[in-house]
């Protein structure tokens, strides 16, 4: 099965699960288009991993709707070969081999041993094949859930936490796979809570605190918007321009003595601000702020107004 | 279905339980088969009926606990070692699963169940024979060995779906054990023949001559297997959040 090209992969609307009186998941809504790599980011806690078995059909949500396409998981057909998933560094049953491993999920697929191998190899298994998991790293142990994952040659990837475990160089192999993956027309949905490792790889990102989406946008709008916007200001006119500011009720802080970073207000508008009062502008340039930077922001900021 | 049966297989064969399991039978027969021969006494009246005790004593009694207690790792495991996301994932249908799961088992109980009789019957039979004795007619033997290999199946089955229904594995090795060696005992010493592994015994001629026949305590068994069955059917829809 294959999925139309114009409707979003995922869908996520209202999703919402409890357990007893725990609500793990308040509402959730979000939609990731073909070909992109989405971050699903949040602190642990968040409800991601719920989110995310939601829409594998491992959990029943209480409310709302987890689809790839139009279609819940459960009523894929053979829905391996259309999604790949990785959820949990325990990966398999520890007296197992890597490959007794990977042959058992492939054989309810009808998929060649060769395939097996294949993927064993590319995720740079191939020498530990025979070992059995027991005796995994966790690094070991996140690429044999990444080749499970691969084995149907699916069109989208869904992975939990996937750099959990693995060191430096893992990471950037992990990197360079997904981008590969991407770039032949797949999609990914990756959830983290390590932001500065999905920084470089993602395209856009879903933010989520206390079972909410607090942010959902590409990662440079993201860290030049929605964290907080701040533009940096160099003008001669500080009078002038404090007192624009003022009467727009924007906040503002003094850096240097020419120098003020304005919240809440991005260069055009400030553009307009001064030009109507007259003050001269040397420079007008928005803050850019680091993925983590804006990610902290935001959740607190976020969490604290949910809170009240 | 024949790839979910196979790949259920797979899954035993590539896990070290199984092979427990069989060696366990194989030598543990092998051991106490001749032990059980040796203790009929010369002169006793109920020598034939020892006899057949001794055929199932290690193909029926100890492999139908062993068998319980793999089927219930089996499936409680798949928790207990987190692989059941990954089974649902590939296979999202888990009524499948579940059938799968139970007929590999059952297979398996048989062919373990068949082993151990392979070994009982030829020693119990030979040792008879020397001592001038008469086990049991030939029919009545066919039927013995028959009800060893069903009663193999039905208790893999059994312990499948005990340890779906319960999904942790301590839990379901400690229900097993004291389910069948403390409260069936209790209530009626091992052979009442409406519980499970009561009846077990009584299949595979363990009730002495005050027992159910074999078939009757067989479909007592098979009812059991339903039941239990049944009831994992009901349970394995709830969420996989391990």
């Amino acid at each position: 099965m294959t999925l139309s090209h114009t409707d979003p992969v995922v869908s996520v609307d209202h999703l919402a699960k409890r357990y007893g009186n725990h609500p793990a998941v308040r509402d959730v809504s979000f939609t990731v288009q073909r070909g992109t790599i989405a971050g699903f980011l949040g602190p642990n806690g968040a409800g991601k991993t719920t989110t995310l078995r939601a829409l594998l059909g491992l959990v029943e949500p209480t409310s709302g709707t987890a689809l790839f396409g139009t279609t819940r998981y459960r009523d894929l057909p053979e829905p391996s070969r259309l999604v790949g998933a990785l959820l949990d560094a325990h990966v398999g049953h520890p007296g197992r081999t890597a490959i007794g491993h990977l042959s058992v999920l492939a054989a309810p697929l009808g998929i060649p041993r060769s395939r097996v191998v294949a993927v064993l190899e590319q995720v740079g298994l191939a020498d530990a094949a025979k070992r059995r998991i027991g005796g995994f790293s966790q690094g070991m142990r996140q690429r044999l859930g990444l080749a499970g994952a691969l084995l149907g040659e699916p069109e989208i990837l869904v992975l939990d936490e996937p750099s959990n475990g693995l060191d430096p160089d893992g990471i950037r192999w992990l990197r360079h796979t997904l981008l590969d993956f991407a770039a032949a027309g797949g999609t990914v949905l990756l959830s983290s809570h390590v932001l500065a490792e999905v920084a470089q790889t993602v395209e856009e990102i879903v933010v989520i605190a206390e079972g909410r989406v607090l942010a959902h946008a590409p990662v440079g709008d993201f860290t030049s918007g929605l964290a907080g916007k701040a533009t940096r200001v160099r003008t001669p006119s500080l009078d002038l321009m404090t007192g624009a500011l003022d009467a727009a009720g924007l906040g503002y802080e003094r850096l240097e003595h020419d120098v003020l970073r304005v919240q809440g207000a991005a260069p055009d508008e400030l553009g307009r601000l001064a030009a109507a009062a007259g003050a001269v502008i040397y420079e007008l340039s928005p803050e850019v702020v680091d993925l983590e930077t804006a990610f902290f922001n935001l959740t607190e900021t976020r969490t604290k107004e949910l809170a009240r | 279905m024949t790839r979910l049966i196979r790949t259920e297989w797979l899954k035993l064969a590539t896990t070290r339980g199984p092979w427990a399991v069989i060696a366990g039978v194989i030598a543990l027969t092998a051991l106490i088969t001749p032990f059980a021969m040796a203790e009929i006494g010369k002169g006793d009246a109920s020598r034939a009926a020892d006899a057949q005790e001794a055929l199932a004593i290690g193909p029926g009694f100890i492999t139908a606990l062993l068998l319980l207690l793999l089927g219930a790792l089996a499936s409680a495991g798949e928790f207990h070692h987190r692989t059941i996301a990954s089974t649902y994932l590939v296979t999202p249908r888990r009524g499948r699963v579940l059938a799968a799961k139970l007929i590999a088992h059952g297979a398996l109980g048989a062919a373990v169940a068949a082993i151990g009789a392979a070994i009982s019957f030829p020693v119990v039979l030979l040792m008879a024979r020397s001592d001038d004795l008469h086990v049991a007619s030939t029919g009545h033997l066919a039927a013995l060995a028959f009800a060893i290999v069903a009663a193999g199946a039905l208790a893999s089955i059994c312990g499948v779906a005990a340890g779906s229904i319960l999904r942790h594995q301590t839990a379901s090795i400690v229900v097993i054990l004291v389910w069948t060696l403390l409260v069936e005992k209790l209530f009626g010493g091992f052979f009442p023949p409406v519980l499970p592994f009561g009846a077990i015994l009584a299949a595979v001629g363990m009730a002495g001559e005050d027992g159910p026949g074999i078939a009757a305590s067989l479909a007592i068994v098979a009812a059991w297997a339903g039941v239990l069955g049944f009831a994992a059917t009901r349970v394995i829809e709830r969420d996989v959040t391990a």
